[in-house]
């Protein structure tokens, strides 16, 4: 079993936990009902979704070259990143030449930019974020980190988004979901008018059209995309689909996986900057292609594991990750998904993910874009294990009684393998300008 | 070698030569299609009336798009998209299957006449049956799906309107509104 996974398990509080397993299941339970109302047949449009990915990985270096000169043709300013570091620096460059220091940013809810843990970079350059997505804005007031790539909150309660609020004087303590949204709504609503950049993630992008599409439920990730006169965007390379036409295949899928809902509420195709007579509408849009260890995930064994919509499925279902949420995977990837492309990704920093797992397969039965996760942490374990001792992990994992004595038992290695990744340091208060709650008050 | 030549310079593409399997049949409904869409948007919280049921109730000052604000009946009243009631905009079409709203910019429109004012009121002039019908009459435009109002579960799991788009969805389906089935690929 992984140390680090099993020790986050054992110190989470039992409401917590509880929490957790509810609303997993609660989504977990709506995804096949949901994609059975839209495709005839789920079953084949999963086929084909597999397939599809499979085509864009086989010929990706073409549809990334096609893809490009149709964004750069629609006056998409594209920029490429080898690793984190570069992404960073491209993206601070670009803020420092179109907005005063100390200009909002107005981020909306991406993975890719926890990835490479854009928010302290931000911050230490004189561009304090805002995260807007609802659940988002909570992780930062709280100096918390996303433990769900699709439900950020989903290990927090009511009372203590209410606490949150009222302690940065978003609004006054209620326990009414539907107040805290709108004080969320009243309280951002200032920051979008008075952000001059905003940044957001990819869900898609479209060779054929050079298009970038972004899908959500609130309408934050509009605002953040459209408000500001500069428009950033971070994708990882294999975001691509080859037309606009698949999108009427991966829109229903993505959203019926992630939250059991036929399609998003928006599905934001954005072509480029304003153009002509228009009256609004970012100025620029700037896209980061980021590989950050794809490119070898590609020539690896891992390889599928490049096809992840990021839909979070795999996440719902897996026992292990209910029991000891994102947090326990000490990585912005948790669950199976996490458990191979952490390692994927950064082996050395993650080479202990593989184990988090009873190799129970659920997450491969539920995944839209059929990745065989059980079959790739077999081999993650193997590689592993040659590079270490990590037999006794193995044993454990493999075996759920095992795997819950686990629980148990090997505290050691605890916060190695998080310190490694890079959490440990997301985790302390931004430097530079003090603490990021200080700076919140001061000029909330 | 920059970063762009080192990452492509990285991904070799497959000999092969195939192309892949797509998936587009979506389930079918017994209701028109009209109605289809109108169920549809009832079950996602969003409301349908006429047009001057629309015009009568829509808050003031509203924004309206230019290039329907004949159609609409009167100019907007309100050009501070962050200061308006409402947002009226039409539509290039909509989709009877999933209650989607396709919408567009353009000269003459806002990109945040839909999302910004708390009231969306949209104008629909043909319906299509399917997502991937709708797909096909994507402009060149920066453009988006609409389905239903702004929405979130992040506390909880409890639905809650109108976090940051407009929490209601007003549909007017215009009386000239025509059905298309392109599915032949016509
Ligand atoms: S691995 Fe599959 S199920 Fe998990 S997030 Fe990615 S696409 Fe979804």
């Amino acid at each position: 079993m992984s140390s680090r996974v099993d020790t986050f398990a054992r110190s989470m509080p039992t409401a917590t936990a509880a929490r957790v397993r509810r609303a997993t299941r609660l989504v977990a339970d709506k995804r096949m009902p949901t994609l059975s109302s839209v495709f005839a047949d789920p079953e084949a449009a999963r086929t084909a979704a597999a397939d599809t990915k499979r085509y864009v990985l086989d010929n990706l270096h073409r549809l990334l070259l096609e893809f490009e000169r149709n964004a750069i043709a629609n006056g998409i300013q594209v920029h490429w990143a080898l690793d984190a570091a570069e992404a960073r620096e491209t993206i601070v460059g670009i803020c420092e030449r179109s907005a005063p220091k100390w200009s909002i940013v107005a981020k909306a809810k991406s993975m890719a930019t926890e990835e490479i843990h854009l928010n302290e970079a931000l911050f230490k350059a004189g561009y304090p974020p805002v995260e807007t997505d609802l659940g988002e804005f909570v992780i930062q007031l709280d100096h918390d980190t996303p433990s769900h790539i699709v439900a950020p909150i989903i290990h927090k309660d009511r009372f203590q988004v209410a606490r949150s609020f009222e302690r940065a004087h978003v609004g006054p303590y209620t326990q009414v979901p539907t107040e805290l949204a709108l004080q969320a709504r009243h309280y951002l609503r200032k920051q979008f008018q008075a952000s001059k950049i905003g940044v957001s993630g990819v869900n898609f992008a479209v060779a054929s059209t050079g298009r970038i599409v972004i899908v959500e439920n609130e309408g934050n990730n509009r605002l953040s995309t459209t408000a500001p006169d500069v428009h950033i965007a971070v994708m990882g390379i294999e975001k691509l689909l080859p037309t606009e036409d698949d999108l009427a295949l991966f829109l229903p899928i993505l959203a019926g996986s992630a939250t059991g809902q036929q399609i998003t509420t928006y599905v934001h195709m954005v072509t480029g900057p304003r153009q002509g007579a228009e009256t609004d509408g970012p100025r620029e849009v700037h896209l980061v292609l980021l590989d950050n260890g794809r490119t070898d995930a590609m020539a690896s064994e891992q390889r599928d594991i490049l096809k992840c919509i990021r839909c979070g499925a795999c996440q719902n279902i897996c026992p292990v990750y209910r029991a000891a949420s994102g947090h326990g995977y000490g990585h912005v990837y948790g669950g199976p998904i996490g458990a191979v492309l952490a390692p994927s990704l950064d082996f050395a920093a993650n080479r202990e993910l593989p184990f988090a797992s009873s190799l129970c397969g659920a997450c491969e039965e539920v995944c839209p874009v059929k990745i065989p996760i059980p079959d790739m942490l077999v081999d993650l374990r193997t590689k592993s294990t040659a590079a270490g001792s990590w037999a006794m992990f193995a044993t454990g994992a493999t075996n759920p009684n095992l795997w819950r004595a686990g629980l148990a038992l090997t505290p050691w290695l605890g916060g190695i393998g998080a310190k490694a990744s890079g959490w440990a340091e997301f985790r302390d208060p931004p430097k530079g300008q003090g603490d990021f709650r200080r700076w919140w008050r001061e000029r909330a | 070698m920059n970063a762009r030549d080192a990452i492509l310079s990285r991904i070799i593409d497959a000999k092969e030569d195939r192309t892949y399997q797509s998936y587009k049949a979506y389930t079918s409904y017994s209701l028109p299609p009209i109605e289809r869409f109108k169920e549809r948007l009832a079950a996602l919280g969003a409301r349908t009336m006429s047009l001057d049921e629309a015009r009568d109730r829509c808050p003031r000052p509203a924004y309206v798009d230019q290039d329907i604000a004949g159609l609409w009946g009167e100019p907007s009243t309100c050009d501070d998209i962050w200061q308006a009631a409402a947002g009226v905009t039409g539509t290039v079409c909509a989709v009877a299957h999933s209650g989607t709203l396709l919408v567009t910019a353009g000269t003459g429109r806002k990109r945040m006449a839909s999302l910004a004012p708390p009231v969306h009121i949209a104008l629909v002039d043909k319906i299509v049956l399917t997502l991937d019908q709708a797909m096909r009459l994507v402009p060149q435009q920066t453009s988006v799906l609409v389905t239903g109002p702004s929405r979130t579960a992040d506390i909880e799991g409890v639905l809650v309107n109108g976090v940051h788009g407009p929490g209601q969805l007003c549909v007017v389906i215009l009386e000239d509104c025509v059905v298309e089935d392109t599915a032949s690929g016509g």
